[in-house]
């Protein structure tokens, strides 16, 4: 008879630790989660400082010694049959190539092509 | 378990982003091919009309013309390796020593606004310049349709013109053309 009160205390006070315990599980979960969520703001943060450097625009590709406006998608020959731009350019001492510019009626630049011999 | 799983994706993503940062810095050091295959070689360019004298030269070059010894880089916005000699080209503005030949630009182009990009990218305006649309005037007064290339001037006659890929190496070879023609103009 005497346990019983005992019995009521300890499952009162199985209540309270049980209570507290789930908070505690709680704020370790919320302190996981705030750490985590640290850990990710910062590495996101280092990536844009590393990756969100940019040079200046560079619209143009390079093939061999010719820098073009648009990656080559004809021949120099097609290129120079309308209106065009090309010039010659050389590199490492002996290779020679032709860079050809297509031009529309505006003179914008529309295509590019290379040729190297 | 969540946590392990957490802590491998977290190691996961940043060594994701080691690797490209490295590759990246990798290809920085690495650098274009082609200019890492420049010669420094200073070659005669045969094609080209010497003992030339312009008929009209560019507003911006006159002063050029009117050079006791002058030297015209030609460049063009469709050469890389132009592009990479650009900002070699533009610090030799005020550089220049008493004596030493005067220094201009053209610039062959498409247009008349990529040429004028081009100048303003690399600041090519701190020296005499020229925006040569087509390449015209270089080719019909020198003959000259490649780049990189330079055409050296004594009392504004053409003596020469040369192809290069380093600015320093050309420099001391149209100083030493042009004395020796000096020095042969003396003798005779």
């Amino acid at each position: 008879m005497s346990s019983a009160p005992h019995q009521r205390a300890e499952g009162a006070d199985d209540q309270a630790g049980g209570s507290a315990g789930d908070d505690g599980v709680q704020h370790r979960k919320t302190g996981r989660r705030r750490i985590f969520a640290g850990i990710g703001a910062s590495g996101l943060a280092a990536a844009v400082a590393v990756f969100g450097r940019s040079g200046p625009a560079a619209a143009a590709y390079a093939y061999a010694c010719c820098s073009l406006e648009f990656h080559p998608t004809m021949s120099v020959s097609a290129c120079k049959s309308g209106s065009h731009y090309v010039w010659h350019c050389w590199h490492a001492g002996y290779v020679r190539c032709q860079c050809c510019e297509a031009k529309d009626s505006y003179g914008h630049t529309v295509a590019s092509a290379y040729s190297c011999q | 378990m969540e946590l392990f799983f957490g802590l491998v994706l977290l190691v996961l993503a940043a060594g994701m982003v080691v690797l490209f940062a490295m590759v990246g810095e990798l290809a920085s050091r690495v650098g274009d091919p082609a200019s890492r295959s420049r010669s420094a070689e200073v070659l005669p360019l045969e094609q080209a009309r010497l003992g030339h004298v312009p008929a009209d030269w560019p507003d911006r070059l006159a002063p050029l013309g009117s050079a006791d010894r002058a030297v015209l880089l030609v460049l063009s916005t469709v050469c890389n390796t132009c592009r990479q000699l650009a900002p070699e080209v533009a610090a030799l503005a005020g550089t220049g020593v008493d004596g030493g030949p005067l220094l201009g630009v053209v610039i062959t182009c498409g247009n008349a606004d990529s040429g004028a990009e081009f100048v303003a990218t690399y600041g090519l305006d701190r020296l005499p310049y020229h925006v040569d649309v087509a390449g015209e005037w270089v080719q019909n007064e020198f003959d000259i349709h490649t780049s990189p290339a330079a055409v050296l001037f004594a009392a504004g006659r053409a003596r020469a013109a040369l192809l290069f890929d380093d600015v320093a190496a050309l420099l001391a070879r149209s100083v030493q053309i042009l004395n020796e023609r000096r020095s042969e103009e003396v003798v005779r």
